[in-house]
């Protein structure tokens, strides 16, 4: 029996879709609204991928399959993430507070809010201005990568299982042993 | 028979850790409004911990104290719902013979938190905290029920692999 296919290539894949996911300002808000969906749908690819390069006369897919392939892409993601939100703050400079600070305008502008809501709003702002003058913090990047490296795999990892439990392992059609 | 009692003992045992590990990450989501006085940094640290996986918008958040939990309505519905299911699980069935319900089961599980929420992005439905304490609540026991069965067949699974390499090693050198 063939081994396995190797790993490499779909946790790649997985990782990249968890860092677009996670690290490009405006999606990461989808991705994080949506109660990391987009972590486990980094793992479910990652086996997706792997299991459209299982073939016929390889060793059977197992639920650890899912599993160590979310683990990795988890990391994978993490550090991508990390790179991909470092870049754009880089570009834009912190795109994701002034995104907020946008949406605040845009609430006070319908003007339907209650006094002390403006209030809050108003702190929020303050709070906001002060963190895009002083800008990503090495300890801030750090403490995000290392939260992000125990999260990730662990959503991930269920991505992968429950991608082995919807889809299952590859079936083939049964060989027939033909009588000599 | 002997391989079977120590498999289910295993399974147990690994289910009491995932119990645990369930119980501790749900005490953490209560930690950052109860401890937000007592202990702030503790506190701030459990928000931003859970800020990578949650929204943490405060009028989408139950509050203790007037303070906001670690995650919103549906996430905290998800998490404490999974819990209790975990635990109420074993009740109903032995940890070692828990099977994953059918892909359609868990689809139909899902389909009213995705309804919910797509919806309520598309301004069809305005969502609100029952719907999102009801259908995340359901979203909970589906991925118990998903994800319980499919970890213990991976640990037993991984167990057997490492008890036969073990042998096989050991007959080899010996």
């Amino acid at each position: 029996m063939q081994p396995k296919p190797d790993k490499r290539r779909a946790s790649l894949i997985g990782g990249a879709v968890i860092g677009v996911l996670t690290g490009i300002p405006g999606i990461n808000i989808i991705a994080i609204c949506c109660c990391c969906a987009g972590l486990m749908a980094g793992g479910a690819i990652a086996y997706y991928v792997y299991r459209s390069e299982h073939q016929e006369g390889m060793e059977p897919l197992e639920s650890a399959d899912g599993v160590v392939l979310g683990i990795f892409s988890g990391l994978i993601g993490a550090v991508a993430g990390t790179l991909l939100s470092l870049v754009f703050g880089w570009i834009l400079g912190h795109p994701d507070a002034k995104l907020v600070l946008k949406f605040f305008d845009w609430l006070e502008s319908k003007g339907s809010l209650p006094p002390e809501t403006v209030d809050q709003l108003d702190q929020l702002r303050e709070e906001m201005q002060r963190q895009i003058e002083r800008g990503p913090t090495v300890g801030k990047i750090f403490q995000g990568l290392f939260f992000s490296l125990i999260l990730n795999p662990i959503f991930s990892m269920f991505g992968g299982l429950i991608a082995y439990g919807l889809f299952g392992k590859k079936k083939y059609p049964e060989q027939t042993i033909q009588p000599q | 028979m002997m391989t079977r009692m120590s498999e289910q003992t295993f399974a147990r045992r690994l289910y009491l850790g995932i119990i645990a590990a369930t119980g501790v990450w749900c005490a953490l989501i209560l930690a950052a409004p109860l401890l937000a006085k007592t202990a702030p940094a503790f506190s701030d640290g459990c928000y931003r911990f859970f800020s990578q996986v949650c929204h943490q918008l405060d009028g989408r958040s139950f509050h203790f104290g007037g303070q906001k939990f670690a995650v919103c309505i549906r996430c905290a519905s998800i998490y404490f719902s999974f819990l209790a299911a975990i635990i109420l699980l074993p009740f109903a069935i032995h940890p070692a013979k828990v099977r994953a319900p059918s892909p359609i089961i868990i689809g139909a599980m899902f389909l009213p938190m995705a309804m919910d929420a797509g919806l309520h992005v598309l301004g069809i439905h305005s969502s609100s905290t029952i719907s999102r304490m009801v259908t995340g609540t359901l979203g909970g026991i589906a991925l118990a029920c998903l994800l319980v069965p499919l970890f213990l067949e991976t640990a037993l699974h991984l167990k057997t692999n490492l008890k036969n390499k073990k042998v096989f090693y050991a007959t080899k050198t010996g």
